[in-house]
């Protein structure tokens, strides 16, 4: 059973009662994704800090903008009533209204009429049917408000709104065409673009840059710059998601999203202040591989690492499972102090202890030497010319190129790439690894992709699936 | 390094009678059972006691720890032989193992492998000791941040892991919680009704899912009741027990000394209050890319740990960052020393401490020759000196340190590693 990630009970919680809450716990990650169950633990730091954040959204709220009835207690249940479909996401059963009902009595014998509405509120901030996706089935069949919740989560990153849940109540989310056509509404929404922003942060690494450091400078710091690199990679997933409509954009387009300062970055003198479409012509960059976000992420703080871009090529963008290192080998490298990043990686690949792994990994990297550990473009490291030739070994032989923008051009037209990417919204959307029991669905993903190459159709794909739509708990 | 307990216990508070107190009144003093974490394995020759004849000196690293040299035990030579088994990477197996003694769950979470199988040792420690305190253990970071395997070093009986707190402000609040004792009360009061209502709703819905649902529902409703059970305790002063000035943690990537030392100190703190009897410190995680600017090392910590023993400069460099640690390690030393625990001994005489890492040598990532620290003397129950083992098994080094605390269970881990206490560990 899936709980909601911090970002999604943050969302619940604005789009419900209004107020900006704050949930200050880490995501747990599981195959790179906030949303995998498998990976979310219970632990009594988030219990403590749901309390906290609970208390501080209830205080916030405007009591009579939740409830149009009064605040006193005749109108107890019809608050719990409709405070609780919207939390709970569905109409309350009879015990569930009697249990809230009894409860507010209780505390109305201790505290007055707005204080109890708000600590009752509290209560379902932090109850089992809010915090966690609690699903049930009908004869087999998954029930159309728990249809709608699955839905709502996987495009917008909160609860149904609604339409949506008036949908479901009256049984329009039965056909896959209904499923998608309000797909198709909830797409258009700014949640929407959020969510899809979210998941593009998620898979290509950068929800973890914050709180990291990288040494080499950079006008006001690196830390100063990392919000923006997230809303450029966040941004620029939802426009090729939403408005492009073609996969290829997200590797090999020359568009993307940026501020004045992370413009200056890229060697764009932009004006004022805010976020603005930009175009990449004429400037070293091009795609997603190349925003600074990425190029941050996969590299340490000390200086770029060939390994850690190559590694997140295999295992994000190609999906495939790396070995780990055998036990008892000497991992080390050269000092750094001088000559380039990729003299000194170039052990890895000469030593055969090392070889093994390293040259499907390493060589990947040295085609994006040309951008350091804040993404920043060199031509020269350490005094020296920076050599960006590299690699991709495959089975069926390899591609070899030089530099950032024959590699993005690759992974725009390579079939392995749009099958992975299918597989990686899969496993968000569905917060699981993909058994073999998944095989036509995750089939039928990719060959709307490959049809219409819009990443659009794989989600619409997928939520009016059998296997989204009819069971099989996530 | 300078005992810090005027720092920490600053004033003096009404003197009121401990819980443990009145234990020793009826017996003696109850025990303490403390893991620290620090990662990235060490720099084995810079690591291990030098022996001379029948005498032993303190290696540059550990030569902080020279002021409680008598209340130290430090066991060479002991493997994490459990590692030899199941799936994870160097690291991954390294702090998934190093408390728990035990194979990781293979899965696909996180490459090729999943949480830890089993209970870390504090645990179950906790299991035995912890049931009397506010806290039945107590888990804190500094700078943890992330929350995957390599982040995770204590696990509940089901295999969960437990997050560490690494927010000093929040630790505060819940050793100390509202200065001022009406509001205390008050809020303590709403807390506790809003979460026996949570709790209800928790039953109500577990009843209705399927088991692997109620499970998720129950593994959340222990930590309800568990933060329940913390606002029903109130933190007694006491002479050794003050309620310190609320702390205004840092931020930014500097932060880390400061933090460091804000939460050892309360960690000590809730020891010497009887918060909790049992608790971890995770300094970082595993493969931690930390750069020790303040101790004037600019390359990151786990880049470093990669470096060939004939790179002078990063062996030195690595040396300085786990000396760093011992500094902390025997600063937090010093307060239990300098906090009495009745009958002329000190916290630090009925605790025992275990000081870990996930890895051995560095560069190489091995689980052999872990440098492994038990400080204090488990009320008088663990030996003190350097004791040579030649591969003994870290389960039977923690399965000798948790009976050195107390505990009556006679095998922990893997049992296929654990034959019994490590021979030498205990009087």
């Amino acid at each position: 059973m899936r709980r909601l990630t911090r970002l999604e009970w943050q969302a619940s919680v604005k789009q419900t009662l209004g107020v900006d809450a704050v949930l200050d716990v880490p995501d747990d990650e599981g195959l790179g994704f906030s949303t995998v169950a498998e990976g979310q633990s219970a632990s009594a730091s988030l219990a403590s800090r749901l309390l906290e954040a609970s208390e501080a959204a209830t205080e916030a709220m405007a009591l009579d903008q939740v409830s149009p009835c009064a605040i006193a207690d005749p109108c107890a249940p019809q608050f719990i009533e409709r405070v609780g479909r919207r939390l709970f996401r569905r109409a309350l059963t009879t015990d569930e209204r009697g249990r809230l009902e009894a409860r507010y009595a209780e505390f109305r014998r201790a505290e007055d009429a707005p204080t109890s509405f708000r600590l009752l509120t509290e209560v379902m901030l932090q109850a089992p049917q809010f915090l966690f996706r609690v699903e049930r089935s009908v004869d087999g069949r998954l029930d159309s408000t728990s249809l709608a919740t699955r839905l709502a989560f996987a495009l917008t990153g909160q609860g149904p709104d609604d339409a949506l849940l008036s949908a479901a109540e009256h049984e329009e989310l039965a056909t896959a065409a209904e499923v998608r056509a309000q797909a198709s509404r909830l797409l258009e929404t700014e949640a929407a673009r959020r969510a899809v922003g979210r998941f593009h942060l998620e898979w290509w690494g950068v929800s973890k840059l914050a709180r990291q450091e990288r040494s080499s400078s950079l006008d006001g710091g690196f830390a100063a710059l990392v919000p923006s690199m997230e809303q450029e990679v966040s941004s620029l997933g939802a426009f090729v998601t939403l408005d492009d409509h073609r996969l290829a954009t997200l590797f090999s387009g020359k568009t993307t999203f940026v501020d004045p300062p992370l413009g200056a970055l890229y060697g764009l003198s932009l004006e004022g202040s805010g976020v603005r479409q930009v175009s990449l012509d004429g400037v070293q960059r091009l795609g997603a591989l190349t925003t600074a976000g990425v190029l941050a992420t996969w590299a340490k703080s000390t200086g770029s690492s060939p390994t850690l871009r190559g590694k997140f090529v295999r295992e994000r963008l190609l999906c495939e499972t790396l070995p780990t290192p055998p036990p008892n080998v000497s991992m080390t490298l050269p000092p750094a102090s001088f000559g380039t990043t990729r003299a000194r990686f170039e052990r890895h690949v000469t030593d055969p202890a090392c070889a093994g792994c390293h040259r499907l990994l390493d060589p990947i990297g040295f085609g994006l030497e040309r951008y350091d550990e804040s993404g920043a473009f060199r031509l020269l490291e350490n005094g020296r010319p920076i050599d960006a030739h590299g690699e991709i070994a495959l089975e069926d032989g390899g591609v070899r190129f030089e530099g950032a923008e024959p590699l993005g051009a690759w992974l725009a037209q390579d079939a392995r790439v749009r099958e992975c990417v299918a597989r990686q919204w899969f496993r968000f959307l569905m917060g699981r690894a993909e058994t073999e029991a998944d095989r036509c669905t995750l089939a039928a993903m990719t060959t709307a992709l490959e049809r219409t190459q819009d990443p659009r159709e794989l989600l619409l794909e997928l939520v009016s699936s059998e296997a989204f739509r009819l069971g099989g708990a996530p | 390094m300078k005992p810090s307990r005027r720092r920490v216990l600053k004033g003096l508070g009404a003197s009121l009678a401990l819980p443990w107190l009145e234990a020793f009144a009826q017996g003696s003093p109850p025990r303490r059972f403390v893991t620290l974490f620090s990662p990235n394995g060490t720099v084995t020759a810079d690591w291990e006691p030098r022996r001379t004849g029948t005498t032993w000196a303190l290696s540059p690293i550990l030569q902080p720890l020279m002021a409680f040299e008598s209340k130290l035990l430090i066991p060479l030579a002991v493997d994490l032989q459990t590692a030899t088994t199941g799936p994870g990477d160097g690291h991954q197996r390294g702090i998934g193992h190093l408390w728990t003694a035990r194979a990781l769950r293979p899965g696909s979470l996180f490459g090729t492998v999943s949480w830890a199988s089993g209970p870390s040792i504090d645990q179950r420690v906790a299991a035995e000791l912890g049931g009397v305190t506010a806290m039945r253990s107590l888990e804190l970071g500094v700078m943890v941040n992330e929350a995957n395997l390599l982040s995770r070093m204590i696990y509940d009986d089901l295999g969960n892991p437990l997050a560490p707190e690494s927010n000093p402000r929040v630790v505060f609040e819940r050793l100390f919680g509202d200065a001022n004792p009406l509001a205390a009360q008050r809020r303590r009061a709403r807390r506790k009704s809003v979460l026996d209502a949570v709790l209800g709703e928790l039953a109500a819905v577990s009843g209705q899912v399927s088991a692997a649902d109620r499970r998720v529902l129950d593994a959340h409703a222990t930590t309800v009741r568990e933060v329940e059970r913390r606002i029903e305790a109130v933190t007694m002063p006491s002479a050794t027990c003050v309620r310190p000035p609320e702390p205004m943690p840092p931020d930014g990537p500097d932060a880390f000394p400061v933090l460091a030392e804000l939460q050892l100190d309360l960690l000590a703190l809730a020891l010497a209050c009887d918060v909790t009897r049992v608790a971890s410190l995770q300094f970082s995680r595993s493969a931690s890319p930390l750069v020790f600017r303040w101790a004037n090392v600019g390359i990151e910590h786990h880049e470093l740990s990669h470096h060939t023993d004939d790179d002078p400069q990063a062996r030195a460099d690595i040396t300085t960052i786990h000396r760093w640690y011992a500094q902390r390690v025997a600063r937090f030393l010093a307060v239990l020393e300098a906090t009495p625990a009745g009958a002329g001994t000190t916290l630090l005489d009925q605790s025992v401490v275990i000081w870990g890492n996930e890895l051995g040598q560095g560069n190489t990532h091995s689980h052999r020759s872990v440098p492994f620290v038990v400080a204090g003397t488990g009320g008088g129950s663990l030996r003190s000196g350097v004791l040579e083992t030649n591969g003994g098994s870290h389960a039977e080094l923690l399965l000798a340190c948790a009976q050195a605390a107390g505990a009556s269970f006679t095998s922990f881990g893997d049992p296929s590693f654990c034959r019994g206490p490590l021979p030498g560990v205990l009087r």
